[in-house]
């Protein structure tokens, strides 16, 4: 309890004067007071403490507070830099040209003293152009910036300190430039022309150039040089002399992109002009044309920026002795005219044609005093080109550039660039092509009006020819229908021989039959059964013959039939050595019935072990009797001129063949081979190359068609074979029919 | 429901008491004990077990069942509730493994009852109390409705016990599992330190064990803003540390939600270290703060009222528990707060200080709080 309270209960409770209810009643009153003011104490102590707690940690907040006011501020500045290099960063975005370049560099100078610098002067200095030698492109406060100049590294130490910072890669660097030698340093500065020339102009438009008594030198290190900043007091923040370094390294990486890209339009121009002058002498269908080329040149130099007066187009006529001139008029205006001048020309024309003839690329003439009054004068008087006197100067200078054929003349009153004469030398070259082209045009349209008589000509013929082609087409499938008509003729005789062998059987046979009949007649009515059996016996093997031989007539004509039908053209199985005797048959007896005299020994020789082939048979049929038909015919004919003393023979053979194509060795491959030789005269040496070719024939005309070995070749091809020729002239001719073979 | 509280310091005064109750004809079937570590706990829960009342008892840094707070007493709210629709369970921690713990009372609960709630104190400084919760929100749901705190050792945080009629441990959770389709169970946290000065890192932390805030030993740090005069580290006080160290508690930000408390419990005077209610992981926001102005406690007793008003009108008994911290630093004004809850209800009471406190705050999560007040009323259907 509290003292006070003990202090007042010891004075109630020693109080007679107080009764025990009443001081019980004070006593609880006590306690009550008692707690309120433990209450109180606590409440005043936490209160006092939580205070000073609070007290703390608010001054803390409040110094978190300043930091961040800091940090804003930090901010707010970075954002000022950022800001001033981001105006840095559009001017550079913004540079169109390399002359742009010193907008730039006024920009960063500008935004440096924006952000606080007592800057004396700003500069940026290339340092990988030349070698021990930095161009320096410089601002000075208020004067703007200066033409770019050179320094030696080696100026003094100051140039050779920032220079060899910068070989280093140093990012950020200063100098100072001390009170005792900075006036040295200017003076050393101003023994080069360009700056002193420089700082000539600037203080004659009113600049106050004054050497400063004292000055410190940043630089900032980027690709390609670095960042000069003079400052006439320490510079605090000069870390961002670095960041405005990055971005210029942007800036100028995007200006060496752009004057490369410059040059690349500057070339694109060029080559675009050379286009039109090329386009305009291609087109030029005659000489004249010339004076049209002339002003398209003329025009097109203008464009590239040299300045000129006229321009001719001189073509060498070593014949005459003479340059012939297209010219434009001063001032580029056309002048459709030619003009010529002697190559004897001493002032001009002798020197243009000594040098076209060295096959230099261009030369200079620089026409003045006397010497330019006597070319003028030959101009006027002997050439006649018109001379307008507003143009008379007193001097006057032709360049000219060669190409094969002639030169092309700039005239001008100053001498050309550099880069003029190198312009000109390009459009002498485009010339030099265009116009030994149109001299070949010339020549090539003289041949080419030949060549379009030649080509009437050509089609006529072709026209002719085609027509005979045609009715050759005609002719061919008559003759193709008549070689098939004259094989069935051929046939027909055969055929009625082979019919009549049969028929004279089945006849004679039929007789004999009638005679037997009679007598078994007799024999019936005599009794005689024995006889009649016998008889009886007779007539049925009689019967037999004639149905056999009736048989043979029927098979005769359906072959045929077959043979003057086309057939189905598919492949069977056929006997081929039945199929060769039956030709051989009808053939020999064909040519048999045609002449009575005709006789010939015919030989077979028939492999018998050959079985069934697989061919078209009507086609092999009309080859075998073809060959026949010629093998016999050859022999008629020799027997004919040889009479007796010559044994006509033909002999039709067949075999098998067991042929080793390739490898391995059991592929063996079986070949058939049927072959017709004759005895005759044998085919010349001459003939035998043409033997299969249509409508090649030896025979008188009217006999022979031409198409038989052709066709039979065909045939022979189609099944897969060969049909060859072995010849010997007066001896022997064989064909040889090779068909593929297999069981 | 019939509720009596009773409080008392000897195991005879116990005797007496729950022979006047039996003489007037209550039988209590449970009984909250709450108390002191220098208290004969093994006697006084013997002594109900035998009276067939079931114990959920636990230490505590001061208990009260009144406006009267005490300290190294007891204080025991006596319930007749149907034995059928409550259990308790006494469940060890394994291996730190915390919410396995929880997770396996909580699977015990729901095979006994529909919809259980819970009451529950756990023990040992070490045990992370958020994984206590989780273990009864894994198995019962976010839904459940716990309440709870961490036992207490009259302010030494040594060690702290949690009991049953029968059992004790030093590293445990007991847990009052009740029928809510019997009970009506509700209860609400409040807080009110405010965050003050600049957000701080911690710069060296281990768990709950936090060394250096902004490089400096967080205990100095605490100290310069305490008001103290003239105490050092090395002059400072147990006492006047561990007031520093709970009045000036750290607030952990949090990327989501509200800061969360974390005032020190231990405090190491030779390297500055404090021991936290919770994990202050390194690298993470703190700042500390002050106590709430004194209208906190009207605004605890408002809170009552507005729970009673919306949530549960009328209770047979209360059940209290309040941070140790606020006991230090609302001292002698606790009382009113304590006076205030009980008025609202009007139903007997008990409470006890604890190491940190677990229930719903306002804003509704499930969480281990700090220095609130959490009230839960009880009322059978």
């Amino acid at each position: 309890m509290n003292p006070y309270l003990i202090r007042i209960q010891e004075l109630l409770s020693n109080s007679p004067a107080i009764s025990e209810e009443e001081k019980q009643s004070l006593q609880r009153a006590l306690t009550d007071a008692d707690k309120q003011w433990t209450i109180v104490e606590f409440k005043l102590d936490r209160t006092e403490k939580v205070k000073k707690t609070t007290a703390i940690l608010l001054e803390e907040t409040i110094a978190e507070l300043e930091l961040k006011r800091k940090a804003v501020e930090d901010q707010n500045r970075e954002l000022e830099i950022e800001g001033a290099l981001e105006r840095v960063r559009a001017q550079s975005m913004a540079m169109h040209s390399s002359n742009d370049l010193a907008k730039v560099a006024s920009m960063m100078f500008e935004q440096m003293q924006l952000l606080g610098g007592d800057l004396f002067a700003f500069g940026i200095v290339l340092c990988d152009k030349h070698e021990n030698i930095v161009e320096q492109w410089h601002g000075l406060p208020g004067a703007g910036m200066m033409k770019p100049f050179m320094v030696p590294v080696d100026l003094d130490h100051i140039h050779r300190y920032r220079y060899d910072q910068w070989k280093q890669g140093v990012e950020l660097f200063s100098i100072e430039i001390p009170e005792d030698y900075i006036q040295q340093h200017f003076e050393l500065m101003l023994t080069l022309p360009s700056v002193s020339s420089e700082i000539s102009r600037m203080v004659s438009q009113g600049y106050d150039f004054k050497v400063p008594a004292w000055e410190i030198d940043y630089g900032a290190s980027f690709r390609y040089g670095y960042l000069l900043v003079s400052s006439l007091q320490p510079f605090p923040g000069n870390r961002i002399f670095h960041r405005f370094a990055k971005v210029f390294e942007q800036a100028y990486t995007r200006f060496l992109d752009l004057q490369k890209a410059e040059v690349q339009a500057r070339e694109a121009r060029i080559e675009a002009a050379l286009e039109r002058v090329r386009s305009r002498t291609m087109a030029m269908q005659s000489s004249d044309e010339l004076s049209d080329a002339a002003y398209v040149l003329f025009e097109q130099l203008n464009l590239l920026g040299v300045t000129h007066e006229r321009i001719n187009i001189g073509i060498v006529n070593e014949d005459n002795q003479t340059i012939d001139f297209w010219v434009t008029e001063q001032g580029g205006h056309k002048l459709s005219t030619r003009f010529s001048g002697r190559i004897s020309e001493p002032t001009t024309l002798s020197k243009a044609y000594e040098a076209w003839k060295k096959g230099e690329r261009s030369v200079t003439i620089d026409l003045q005093g006397e010497e330019l009054a006597n070319w003028l004068k030959y101009l006027v008087e002997d050439i006649r080109i018109p001379f307008n006197n507003n143009y008379l100067h007193n001097r006057r200078v032709q360049t000219i550039g060669f190409f094969s054929k002639g030169m092309l003349v700039v005239t001008s009153p100053e001498p050309l660039q550099h880069e003029a004469i190198y312009l000109l030398e390009k459009f002498a070259g485009v010339f030099d092509l265009t116009y030994t082209r149109f001299s070949d045009l010339k020549l090539a349209e003289a041949q080419a009006a030949q060549a379009e008589k030649d080509l009437i000509a050509i089609k006529e013929a072709k026209q002719k020819a085609e027509e005979a082609l045609t009715e050759l087409k005609a002719t061919q499938k008559q003759l193709i229908q008549a070689e098939k008509m004259a094989s069935l003729g051929e046939l027909t005789a055969g055929i009625a021989h082979e019919i009549q062998n049969p028929l004279n059987f089945v006849n004679n046979f039929s007789e004999v039959n009638a005679e037997l009949i009679t007598e078994l007649e007799e024999a019936a009515n005599s009794g005689d059964l024995q006889e009649v059996k016998a008889i009886a016996q007779d007539l049925k093997a009689n019967e037999e013959k004639i149905k056999h031989h009736g048989k043979r007539a029927d098979s005769i004509v359906k072959g045929m039939l077959q043979h003057s039908q086309k057939g189905s053209g598919e492949k069977v199985l056929t006997n081929i050595n039945q199929l060769a005797g039956e030709h051989l048959r009808l053939a020999y007896h064909g040519l048999k019935a045609k002449d009575k005299s005709f006789n010939a020994t015919i030989n077979t020789d028939f492999d018998e072990s050959i079985g069934s082939v697989n061919i078209i048979p009507q086609d092999i049929g009309r080859v075998l009797l073809n060959l026949v038909n010629n093998a016999l015919y050859a022999v008629n004919e020799k027997k004919k001129k040889l009479g007796d003393g010559y044994e006509p023979m033909v002999t039709l053979s067949t075999m098998l063949l067991a042929k080793q194509k390739n490898q391995p060795m059991s592929q063996l491959v079986n070949e058939l081979i049927v072959s017709v030789s004759d005895n005759g005269f044998g085919i010349p040496e001459t003939h035998r190359n043409k033997i299969f070719q249509p409508f090649f024939t030896t025979k008188p005309t009217g006999e022979g068609t031409g198409l038989g070995l052709s066709l039979s070749y065909d045939i022979v091809k189609a099944h897969g074979g060969e049909l060859s020729l072995e010849s010997n002239s007066n001896k022997r001719t064989c064909f040889i029919i090779s068909l593929p073979y297999s069981e | 429901m019939k509720a009596r509280s009773i409080q008392g310091r000897s195991v005879d005064e116990l005797e007496a008491a729950l022979q006047s109750c039996i003489s007037s004809g209550f039988r209590p079937t449970l009984a909250i004990v709450f108390l002191s570590v220098k208290q004969d706990r093994k006697t006084i829960s013997s002594m109900l077990d035998a009276a067939g009342i079931a114990v959920f008892g636990c230490t505590t840094n001061g208990e009260f069942i009144d406006e009267n707070l005490e300290k190294e007493s007891y204080a025991i709210l006596l319930l007749d509730l149907d034995p059928s629709i409550f259990r308790i369970y006494l469940q060890p921690f394994k291996d730190a493994n915390f919410r396995a713990s929880t997770r396996s009372i909580g699977q015990s609960a729901q095979a006994e009852f529909q919809h259980p709630a819970f009451l529950i104190a756990g023990c040992n400084m070490m045990t992370d109390a958020e994984e206590l919760l989780k273990g009864f929100e894994d198995v019962i749901g976010e839904h459940v409705n716990v309440f709870g705190g961490m036992a207490g050792d009259d302010m030494s945080f040594v060690e702290q016990f949690v009991f049953n009629g029968k059992e004790e441990s030093n590293n445990a959770v007991i847990a009052l599992a009740m029928d809510e389709n019997k009970i009506h169970i509700r209860g609400r946290a409040t807080c009110g330190w405010k965050a003050i000065g600049t957000p701080k890192t911690v710069t060296h932390s281990v768990g709950n064990h936090v060394y250096t805030v902004d490089d400096t030993p967080v205990l100095d740090l605490t100290i310069k803003y305490s008001g103290f005069d003239n105490v050092s580290r090395d002059a400072a006080a147990k006492d006047t540390a561990l007031l520093i160290a709970t009045t000036l508690p750290l607030q952990l930000q949090r990327e989501k939600g509200h800061p969360i408390m974390r005032p020190g419990l231990i405090v190491n005077f030779d390297d500055g270290s404090f021991i936290c209610s919770g994990t202050v992981p390194q690298g993470s926001t703190v700042r500390f703060s002050v106590p709430p102005d004194f209208d906190v406690m009207d605004t605890v007793i408002q809170q009552a009222q507005d729970l009673k008003k919306t949530e549960i009108p009328e209770a047979d008994a209360l059940v209290i528990f309040s941070c140790a911290g606020r006991l230090l630093s609302f001292g002698p004004m606790m009382n009113l707060e304590i006076e205030g809850i009980r008025n609202t209800w009007n139903a007997p009471i008990v409470g006890m200080f604890s190491n940190a406190e677990l229930a719903r705050a306002t804003d509704g999560n499930l969480e281990m709080h700090n220095l609130t007040t959490c009230c839960v009323a009880l009322k059978e259907k």
